[in-house]
């Protein structure tokens, strides 16, 4: 009850947060149209940016799922719903030797299901630059690499944790870590090049969440970059000193035409004994009616073939207890269940003449069970520093299937971003 | 004697070369042919290396406005970069072309990602090769030079300046440039697809001077016919020459290009 109350109040603020932007609007001004007050934007030793904003989903639970009876062991919930406020703060200081770049985020989320209440502050990204061996840098602190070129897959993104193909753009939590990136003049008919050394221990209270089944390690990362004609290339490199691994990986992108992109990377990456090969290869491709359209195809082969998961979704609704359990632990464990991918996704930029506003068509689909997953997405942005989305997901597929098990079968999802 | 002689004869000399010498520098500058009108217009619109700010208006049917304000480096022919001041929803996104190779860095991502020239950063009328404009010799050549019946602001008939893009990746196919001769600047760029279709029109207004011999037009609107009745205005401020490093125009250097204005 005591949740409701507090779903309903940030319902109402929600609903003023929303029609408030209708009268920000009628402000415009149109005193000096050509008039450009340019000292306010000189730079500042310190700037920071803030964005606010407030999410609301409802969700149904799909009651065949195996992980069902595992969720819900009392209570049969049949749906759910969650409001979600929350504050992200991005600030920099800039002294004359060295910057403080901060990334912090903090929220609180309200939700049907005790267990699903919660209140969280955490520093995304955190990190000290040395700025006096410009265009070269070194930085230490929380860092997020990002590595890759890929949109919704990233193979080479050795140093880092999972990005989730469902939302992309979400924003992670980075590493610990030195890094010192050296930018050389031209060399040897490379347009641009760069050499990235990066230094990410394991320990005690340091980055031991990343590699949890790990006391003491030492990873050490390289990429080369290049810039060749009209295509970037990287070249990847980690070792991790106390288990004697070694990964390495490529990556490249490059404009066609001037609507036409297309990006592929490569990691071949050592598992103890086991070595596996991660692909993706992607197109970026905007048409006259200005749909852009994003699709990549992934290659994981440390993901398991369909009789494999097949094998494991069948011993957790029917093996014993323990090998349920067992089961359950390894299925949970798996960044990537099954081994071939694809990721569609169709954004339609204005249509009608309707100015900042996008809707876009998501399909990420598991290509070996068959099972797939839509996301329907409306993206509009009429006033400056405010954003609306509305988004849909239906997740869809038989059973002994990715998305055809999963806990939740569709969700409605709503956001309002304020920045400032 | 001989010696008064010898300097009356060499007088008319001396000031037929130095006449010569004088005029030079001015007939090394006037332009004739359609190559040289086309070096002409980049000498005075893109200074080879500059830093300025630009204020990008994107107006509604209605009349409701969107603003960005950008920091802009340049470098060479073909460098650009490009860093979003403002609105707050977009402090911090960068963009960078190198030739035909454009990247845009969003704070949030973390990384350049590649984008191709007909997209837009900001929406609205102009387009990413509108935003990260490199000089129009580095896309295009200068196929004819036309006096038309139009006059410009000093009563001079202007020309046009046609334009063929080198290659199928540059934006516009073609280029109608009305070049005021006083000015030396364009007035009006009609941008045209491959078919003939006119894509948008570009104004150039407000003749100013920066300082540094930095002189052109400080506000460029335009509009299309694809986008009835909407209008976009870029102004320019404060631009002024800055000598930089190759590496910042790096896409490793994106994220960092903040820490330089």
């Amino acid at each position: 009850m005591n949740n409701m109350k507090k779903l309903l109040a940030l319902s109402a603020l929600l609903v003023m947060l929303t029609s408030s932007f209708l009268s920000v609007s009628l402000l415009a001004q149109d005193e000096d149209l050509y008039s450009f007050e340019v000292e306010e934007f000189s730079k500042q030793i310190w700037e920071w940016k803030r964005e606010l904003s407030l999410s609301g989903s409802s969700m149904s639970f799909n009651q065949e799922s195996l992980f069902y009876p595992f969720k819900f062991q009392k209570e049969k919930e049949t749906q759910a719903q969650e409001l979600r406020v929350q504050m992200l703060i991005e600030s920099r200081w800039d002294w004359d030797w060295s910057r403080l770049y901060l990334v912090a985020e903090g929220g609180r989320t309200v939700s049907t299901l005790a267990d699903a209440n919660e209140r969280n502050v955490f520093l995304r990204e955190g990190y000290w630059q040395l700025s006096t061996l410009e265009p070269h840098s070194f930085e230490v602190g929380k860092r997020l690499l990002r590595w890759g070129k890929g949109y919704a897959f990233n193979p080479v993104a050795l140093l880092e944790r999972p990005k989730n193909p469902e939302n992309p753009e979400a924003g992670r939590e980075g590493l610990w870590v030195f890094q010192g990136v050296v930018i050389p003049q031209a060399f040897s008919g490379l347009d641009s090049n760069s050499v990235t050394l990066v230094y990410l221990p394991v320990r005690q209270g340091i980055n031991d969440d990343y590699e949890s089944q790990l006391e003491q390690e030492n990873i050490w990362g390289l990429k080369l970059s290049a810039l060749l004609g009209t295509t970037d290339l990287d070249f990847y490199l980690t070792r991790w000193s106390e288990k004697s691994e070694t990964d390495w990986g490529f990556d490249f992108a490059s404009n066609l035409s001037s609507n036409f992109e297309v990006h592929g990377e490569y990691a071949a990456d050592q598992v103890a004994a086991e070595k596996y090969g991660k692909s993706l290869l992607g197109v970026r491709y905007l048409t006259d009616s200005e749909i852009t359209w994003t699709i990549e195809a992934y290659r994981d082969t440390s993901g398991w073939t369909k009789d494999e998961s097949t094998a494991i979704y069948q011993t957790i609704k029917n093996g014993s207890a323990s090998a349920a359990k067992s089961a359950l632990n390894k299925l949970q464990e798996k960044q990537i269940i099954n081994q071939n991918y694809a990721y569609v996704k169709a954004s339609f930029k204005e249509p009608f003449s309707w100015l900042y506003f996008t809707p876009s068509l998501t399909w990420l689909g598991n290509l070996d069970d068959q099972s797939s997953n839509v996301i329907t997405q409306l993206n509009y942005a009429p006033v400056t520093n405010w954003g609306f989305q509305v988004s849909w997901q239906q997740l869809s597929g038989s059973a002994d299937t990715q998305y055809g098990e999963n806990l939740v079968g569709n969700k409605l999802d709503f956001k309002t971003t304020r920045s400032f | 004697m001989k010696n008064q002689l010898l300097l009356s004869l060499k007088r008319p000399s001396i000031i037929l070369i130095l006449l010569t010498l004088l005029t030079l520098p001015l007939s090394a500058f006037a332009q004739s042919t359609a190559q040289e009108w086309l070096e002409a217009i980049d000498r005075d619109l893109n200074p080879p290396q500059y830093e300025s700010y630009r204020k990008l208006i994107n107006i509604e049917p209605d009349g409701s406005k969107k603003e960005f304000v950008l920091f802009t480096l340049k470098q060479g022919r073909e460098k650009v970069i490009s860093l979003f001041l403002s609105p707050a929803s977009e402090k911090g996104r960068a963009t960078l072309r190198v030739g035909e190779n454009m990247w845009l860095y969003i704070p949030n991502v973390g990384r350049p990602i590649r984008i191709t020239s007909l997209q837009s950063v900001t929406g609205g009328v102009f387009n990413n090769a509108d935003i990260l404009k490199v000089d129009y010799q580095t896309e295009y050549d200068a196929i004819d030079l036309v006096e038309t019946q139009q006059q410009g602001s000093t009563g001079k008939n202007l020309l046009q300046l046609n334009l063929k893009a080198k290659t199928g990746a540059v934006a516009y196919d073609k280029l109608e440039m009305m070049i005021d001769q006083d000015l030396k600047s364009p007035v009006i760029i009609r941008a045209v697809a491959a078919s003939g279709m006119l894509i948008k029109t570009l104004y150039f207004k407000n003749i100013k001077d920066f300082g540094n011999g930095i002189k052109r037009p400080s506000v460029v609107e335009t509009d299309s016919p694809l986008y009835q009745d909407y209008k976009s205005i870029m102004i320019f401020a404060k631009m002024k020459p800055r000598d930089l490093p190759p590496a910042v125009f790096t896409t490793d250097y994106l994220g960092r290009i903040e820490t330089l204005r």
